[in-house]
Parts: C-alpha cells; structure tokens; sequence
C-alpha cells in the first residue's frame, strides 16, 4: 500500500494519525501513540509506534479524513495542529 | 397486454436492483479488503517496532546486569588512569582489547564475564534471550567494528593458553559456562 497521504501528529507529540489513500477510492484513519520502553535503574531503551484505536474510521475525502483524525485527538484528550495539505481525493 | 407489460417492468426493475445491488456488494467487498489490508499493513509496522524496541530492552537489561557484575573492577590503564569495564552505551561493549589490551585487562575481564553469568539469574536471562551468541559489538567513530558473543567470549577465556591473568579455577567455572551455553536448556 502507497505511503501515507497525510500524517497528523497531535500537539503534544504522543499521537499520530496517519491518513492512507485507499485503492478503491477513500481513505482510512490510522491512530498510533508513541511508546517508550523503560527500562528501571538504566533509562529508555526503546520506542515505536503503537496502534491506539482498533476501530476503523473510513471517510471519503482527505479533509473530512482530517477532520475525523482531530476528532480522535480530541478524544484522546489531546488535539492535532491544522492540517497542512486540505487537497481531497 | 398492461398486465403483461407491468410483469415485464417488474422483472426489469428487479434485474436492475439485482445488478446494482450485485454492484454495490462487490464494491463493499473490495473496499473491506482495502481497509484489511492497511490494517495488516498498520499492525506489521506497529509489531516491527515493538520488536525492535523489544530487543533494545533485553539489551539494555543485560547491559545493566553487566555493569553490576562490572562494579568496582578496574585496571590501570597505560597512563595509569583506572579503566572500569561498565557496559553504558550498547555500541561499545567493554572488551579488555579495548581497556587497555593488558594480561590483567583479560584477567580483570574474565572476572567480571564469569561473576555476571554467575550472579542471580543471569544466565537464565541470558538463555530465555537467546544471548549467549547475540552480536557484542565495539563500533569506533571510524574503522571496523568488533563482534564478540558471551559464549565465544567465555571458551576463549577459558583456554589454558588465553590472555589473562584470571587464574584456573575462574578458567574451569568459564568452561562450565561455555559447555553449557553449547547446548543451553531447551526454554
């Protein structure tokens, strides 16, 4: 599958909502957080990515794909910054 | 005629609504496989570095558990400075070749390789890892990295011509180890 279309990182930088093109026409809404593996007594050790939502959030055009990826920030108790690239598919 | 004409619409009518409904199901399918697969696509990336920082994390336990074995043993350096043999940064593992390359930087360094594997449940760690040939490695600004493993790092300490000033009994305890990391237990 084609990179992300658009990548929305939240204001505070713990999430991220990655928007991807879909082949049939669309676009799907990813959410992931940022996780970081501690290890006691010596630090960080590790980060990555981790999915947060296992619930699908389809939309039709890139801006309401936006729109429905602020709606997940905001859900999550953060928001993200405006999206950048308001092109629709 | 008109109640035939009707039967005919009728059956017309419902062989679109078939159709557009065939059509329609068919678009639904291929836009559920589109979405399973980003889905797949998302939980591959998310597993990849998960795994990744998964390994980073075993690595920084050993780390730590080194440096405890490590703790207070030092060697003079050539200029007399002591050379401590922690283990901080995961690139540069403390290999006496590197502290100084002395017969008591090796004895110093059996010492602390065979108190690490001895203490707690180190080498249970390290066997529930698979650590005792993951890649060591001493990476320099510029030139060729070294690689080690524990358990070609404890035969080779272990042999009775091997640099060091460890004496035998340390030697035979590292062959144990180095025996028993050949065929570790299977987990």
């Amino acid at each position: 599958m084609a990179a992300p279309e658009q990548i929305i990182t939240s204001a505070c930088g713990e999430y991220r909502a990655e928007v991807v093109r879909l082949p049939t026409g669309g676009f799907v809404v990813t959410m992931f957080r940022w996780r970081e593996e501690w290890v006691p007594d010596y630090g960080k050790a590790g980060e990555f990515w981790e999915r947060v939502s296992r619930s699908v959030t389809i939309a039709d055009t890139l801006k309401r794909a936006a729109e429905l990826a602020e709606e997940e920030f905001r859900s999550l108790g953060t928001t993200g910054p405006a999206p950048v690239d308001e092109d629709e598919g | 005629m008109t109640r035939r004409i009707g039967f005919f619409a009728c059956g017309a009518a419902l062989a679109l609504a078939m159709c557009s409904c065939s059509a329609q199901t068919e678009r639904d399918r291929m836009i559920a496989e589109a979405v399973a697969a980003r889905e797949a696509e998302a939980r591959a990336t998310e597993a990849a570095g998960r795994e990744i920082a998964e390994g980073l994390k075993i690595r920084a336990e050993a780390m730590k558990r080194w440096s405890a074995a490590a703790a207070g043993v030092t060697v003079k350096g050539p200029d007399g400075a002591p050379i401590d043999f922690a283990w901080t940064d995961r690139d540069k593992f403390p290999h006496p070749s590197l502290k100084g390359g002395s017969a008591g930087a090796y004895g110093a360094f059996a010492g602390v390789l065979l108190a690490f594997l001895r203490s707690g449940d180190n080498f249970e760690f390290l066997a529930k890892n698979k650590l005792f040939k993951a890649e060591l490695h001493y990476v320099p600004l510029d030139g060729k990295v070294s690689k080690w493993t524990f358990a070609d790092l404890a035969e080779q300490l272990s042999q009775p011509g091997a640099p060091g000033t460890h004496d035998e009994a340390t030697r035979k305890a590292l062959k144990e180890f180095a025996d028993k990391m050949k065929s570790p237990p299977k987990a």
